[in-house]
């Protein structure tokens, strides 16, 4: 069976129809072959008609035995990579009757290819390979775009078309940078990296004691012991994991595609996932949308990537969500830090804040508005809110006062319960909004 | 102790001097390829329109509205080259009016076939004038170079992609020459003229013939 626009992928060729047409070229050899005859009839002096032959003769070189389907296969060097990162989309051809081809990409959104088109190399037996670089712009699962190849005759003058989509590519956000995590003062009994207030078998020093019958020999801090008279013991730190959990939400997508609310949360999320696992903490994700998806906190590198996994399979939901406080236990442990991002634009959200809050649950909220009532082009109106894809409309400079207080409010009232709200602009590290917290453990108040 | 004459440093090479860094980056040898085939494609059509207007005083009724667009057109097709093929894009929420006026017109110029638009207006120019075969024939060879110099630019191929071409152009080229020295002995009226404007118009027929898409 032939296909206009095969959805061709991995394994051997399939057979893809070729659609043929006269090319531009041909065109205008037509066009300088019947405009010199035409004048040469018209005027009766034969040179005209010499102009019009090297045009004809061109086009006499017109073949007939043109390939009307080829095999084809086309497939992605990586099915998955980070914003910003380079794939290629790799194409075999076969069946190809001696036409030389070009490989071109008609590309999706957000997906730039290095060149507008590429030529292949023909192995001995006949086989022509492509391929042509791209790089993805924007994280999500999301279609390449349509592979076109583009095949011509050896005088140019016919031009043929085949058509194959190319595979869904998962396109990772890219982590922004957090070198130092938000590290709490209360944490479980977990064995970790992160010295507790509590005395343990770290190497984390915490200080001097007497000696007890039973401790071990090799901490007894001599110095100490000669000053005091008596035998002093050093003191280390306990070494605890923590319990993350990310809230990523999903509900209110808001700013220019690329960089909007969204976009950020789930980058800051990629990023300071990277961090608490480098740390060997255990770190869950909620994603906060029209229907509450999660995972449970583990540690380790397979942990990233299914958290990555539920980012791309969690498209963003608009609308009311479901209930933070129904989360199972698993999703939500006692005791976790929880790191909120999010625009701060869902009313339904905010309430959930308030309600674990006010359950005992310690929060940071990293606010990722980047967006406003903006000014139009002549910098005297300014336009409301706009999602991506979503017309603008006016709003009156009262109303833009009265929604930037309305934000200040929100934010002030998180504030007075307990919970930090710290901005991030998608341009900076992490590292310098969450520096305050991160500079000594988080006290817990519960 | 001296050193001996293999000692002494000789005269040195004279270094070459490298391409900024900057520049090397941003020009890629295929952006230069489509640059100077677009630039020769511009200067064959300028040749073609000025070669085929002169002496405009010779010229007959109507010369003077067939150069102009025959200018123009040749003008709009070395913007369009220089254009080149990009992507039409959708336009972004608060882009400014200029810029998707801008965009407006870009479409509108990838739109028309402004190379055979010129070739026509070009044609019609020199056929305005008396005749003068050797002018004539120079023209036929200029505009044979423009065409192909039009399509090594679109494509942004390398000359040698012509080599396939080449010999139907040179016999081309060689029945040019032989048309242009027939026009020039002088084809008195008669059986052989009557011939030779039958052979025209069936060349003709073959040439719209091979024009309909297969």
């Amino acid at each position: 069976m032939m296909n206009e626009q095969a959805p061709v992928t991995a394994g051997e060729p399939l057979p893809v129809r070729v659609s043929w047409r006269l090319s531009r070229h041909g065109r205008r050899l037509i066009t300088l072959a019947l405009a010199g005859l035409l004048l040469a009839v018209v005027t009766r002096r034969p040179e005209f008609a010499g102009v019009a032959a090297p045009a004809v003769l061109l086009l006499a070189g017109w073949r007939r035995d043109r390939p009307q389907a080829i095999g084809l296969r086309v497939a992605l060097s990586s099915a998955s990579i980070t914003e910003g990162e380079q794939a290629s989309v790799i194409a075999e051809a076969t069946g190809l009757a001696g036409h030389a081809g070009r490989l071109r990409l008609q590309p999706a959104d957000f997906v730039t290819p290095a060149w507008p088109s590429v030529a292949g190399t023909v192995t001995a037996d006949g086989t022509a390979r492509y391929r042509l670089p791209f790089r993805a712009e924007r994280w999500g699962r999301r279609p390449v775009g349509t592979a076109e190849l583009i095949l011509t005759d050896r005088l140019h003058l016919a031009e043929g078309r085949a058509r194959a989509w190319i595979p869904q590519l998962a396109c990772y956000p890219a982590p922004a940078t957090l070198d130092r995590p938000v590290v709490l003062s209360a944490l479980p009994s977990r064995l970790g990296e992160h010295p507790a207030r509590a005395a343990g078998e770290g190497i984390e020093f915490a200080g001097v004691r007497a000696f007890v019958p039973g401790d071990r020999q090799r901490r007894v801090n001599w110095p100490a012991t000669t000053r005091r008279g008596s035998l002093q013991l050093n003191t280390f730190s306990a070494e605890r994991a923590q319990n993350v959990v990310l809230i990523v939400d999903a509900s209110t997508d808001v700013g220019e595609p690329g960089a909007s609310s969204l976009d950020l949360a789930v980058r800051a999320a990629a990023g300071i996932a990277r961090c608490y696992l480098t740390a060997r903490d255990r770190i869950g994700l909620v994603i906060y949308g029209g229907h509450p998806a999660w995972v449970s906190p583990a540690t380790g590198r397979r942990q990233f990537h299914r958290m990555a996994d539920l980012t791309l399979a969690s498209p963003a939901a608009h609308g009311r969500a479901g209930a933070l406080t129904r989360l199972p236990r698993a999703a939500l442990p006692a005791g976790a830090l929880v790191l909120v991002l999010s625009p701060l634009l869902q009313p339904a959200l905010i309430e959930a804040l308030r309600d674990l809050r006010e359950r005992g649950c310690t929060m940071l909220i990293i606010d990722v508005l980047n967006t406003g009532p903006q000014r139009d082009a002549g910098g005297r109106r300014p336009l409301l809110l706009r999602g991506p894809g979503s017309r603008a409309a006016v709003v009156s400079p009262l109303a833009q006062r009265v929604w930037t207080m309305e934000q200040q409010a929100i934010r002030f009232s998180l504030r007075e319960l307990g919970i930090p709200v710290v901005h991030w602009d998608g341009q900076q590290a992490l590292d310098q909004p969450l520096a305050p917290y991160a500079r000594r453990v988080m006290v817990v108040r519960r | 102790m001296t050193p001996g004459p293999a000692m002494t440093p000789g005269p040195q090479p004279r270094q070459r001097q490298a391409r900024p860094a900057w520049l090397a980056a941003r020009i890629s040898p295929g952006l230069r390829l489509r640059a100077a085939t677009s630039a020769a494609a511009g200067l064959l059509a300028a040749a073609s329109v000025a070669w085929a207007a002169i002496p405009m005083h010779s010229a007959g009724a109507g010369s003077r509205p067939v150069l102009t667009i025959a200018i123009g057109c040749a003008a709009l097709g070395a913007v369009r080259l220089a254009a080149g093929e990009g992507q039409a894009g959708d336009p972004a929420p608060f882009e400014p009016w200029i810029i998707r006026a801008g965009r407006e017109v870009l479409a509108l110029l990838r739109l028309v076939p402004w190379a055979e638009a010129t070739v026509v207006a070009v044609l019609a120019l020199e056929a305005l004038h008396g005749a003068r075969a050797w002018h004539t024939g120079l023209l036929g060879a200029a505009l044979l170079a423009y065409l192909l110099a039009v399509h090594l630019a679109e494509t942004g191929q390398r000359p040698a992609s012509l080599r396939g071409q080449l010999p139907l152009a040179a016999a081309g080229l060689g029945l040019l020459v032989l048309a242009v020295g027939s026009a020039a002995i002088g084809a008195p009226a008669g059986p052989a003229a009557g011939w030779f404007r039958s052979l025209a118009a069936i060349a003709a027929v073959a040439a719209a013939a091979l024009a309909v898409p297969v």
